[in-house]
């Protein structure tokens, strides 16, 4: 199967690789994992005291297509309020990227590690 | 052979996750043997195509069932499940953690001075998880407790792929 051009874009020069303190109060962190394809995903937000997101990093462990869901929103995050990161949709991300629909539960996984990272920073509040 | 049943009664078994390995493939030769295509040349186009269809059937039946992971996924579904859904993405958080964990030790396997060591010991260590998962599976259905099932079956399959990831680099660096 032939990926994208933004998909392939993302996978060779993935943005925002990389971890954050899970400890720090500003830090919140979405783990998800898809056992169809194996796919582990681990999104991280550093949220500012306006709510702001101020900086997005991620670690994926599966295909091109989950790499670059995972690293195309951590792009999108960035200078978005809570509120806008929650209306990300998996819809939003297969559309940027062009995934095929088969690879439609990568962006299923972004969506969901965006959900949960929001949770756990809105918990520790 | 009617095969629209399940794969368990095909072969006459209870639906079980526990079941002798060995007394299946007996049972599966056996049938095998019975509806083989071979025992039809001289019979209608009608009975022909049938021995086709129930060997296909029952290889599927063999298949589904000689492997742990196949056999637990397919029981759930008996129940009405789907425990591989793509929408289900939530995942006990120390197992993902530990699997990050362990991807991260397979991406740096090719850097060790010995990989073949760090192969087997991962190996063993894959093994061992697998075989838990297997035994608290089992317990969980026999229990009827299907929602812990489902967890430990889903933890299997990632466990399965990252064997499966292993061997292919074992594969690649030892061959």
């Amino acid at each position: 199967m032939a990926y994208s051009e933004q998909v392939l874009d993302h996978y060779e020069n993935p943005r925002n690789v990389g971890k954050m303190d899970e400890q720090d109060a500003h830090v919140g962190t979405g783990m998800v994992g898809a056992p169809a394809c194996g796919d582990v995903m681990r999104l991280q937000i550093k949220v500012n005291d306006s709510g702001v997101i101020e900086d997005a990093k991620f670690k994926t462990y599966g295909c091109g297509s989950a790499i670059a869901s995972s690293s195309l929103v951590t792009e999108w995050m960035k200078g978005m309020t809570l509120d806008q990161a929650g209306e990300i949709r998996n819809s939003n991300i297969s559309e940027e990227l062009a995934l095929p629909p088969v690879k439609i539960h990568c962006s299923v996984l972004a969506e969901d590690a965006i959900k949960a990272a929001i949770h756990d920073y809105k918990s520790k509040q | 052979m009617n095969i629209t049943q399940d794969y368990f009664s095909c072969y006459g078994l209870p639906c079980s996750f526990t079941l002798d390995l060995v007394a299946l493939r007996k049972l599966h030769h056996r049938l095998q043997h019975h509806h083989h295509p071979d025992r039809f040349v001289s019979e209608s186009d009608a009975q022909q195509r049938r021995a086709v269809q129930v060997t296909t059937y029952l290889n599927q039946a063999y298949a589904t069932l000689s492997e742990p992971l196949k056999r637990g996924i397919y029981l759930l579904q008996l129940e009405g499940m789907d425990p591989l859904a793509p929408t289900n993405t939530q995942m006990p958080m120390d197992f993902l953690l530990q699997q990050i964990e362990l991807r991260e030790s397979l991406d740096e396997i090719h850097l060790a001075q010995d990989p073949e060591a760090k192969i087997d010991v991962m190996s063993a260590l894959l093994k061992h998880q697998a075989s838990q998962l297997e035994d608290e599976f089992a317990q969980a259905y026999q229990a009827s407790d299907l929602a812990v099932a489902e967890t430990a079956v889903r933890k299997l399959q990632f466990i399965v792929k990252l064997q499966q990831q292993l061997d292919a680099l074992e594969g690649v660096l030892l061959d």
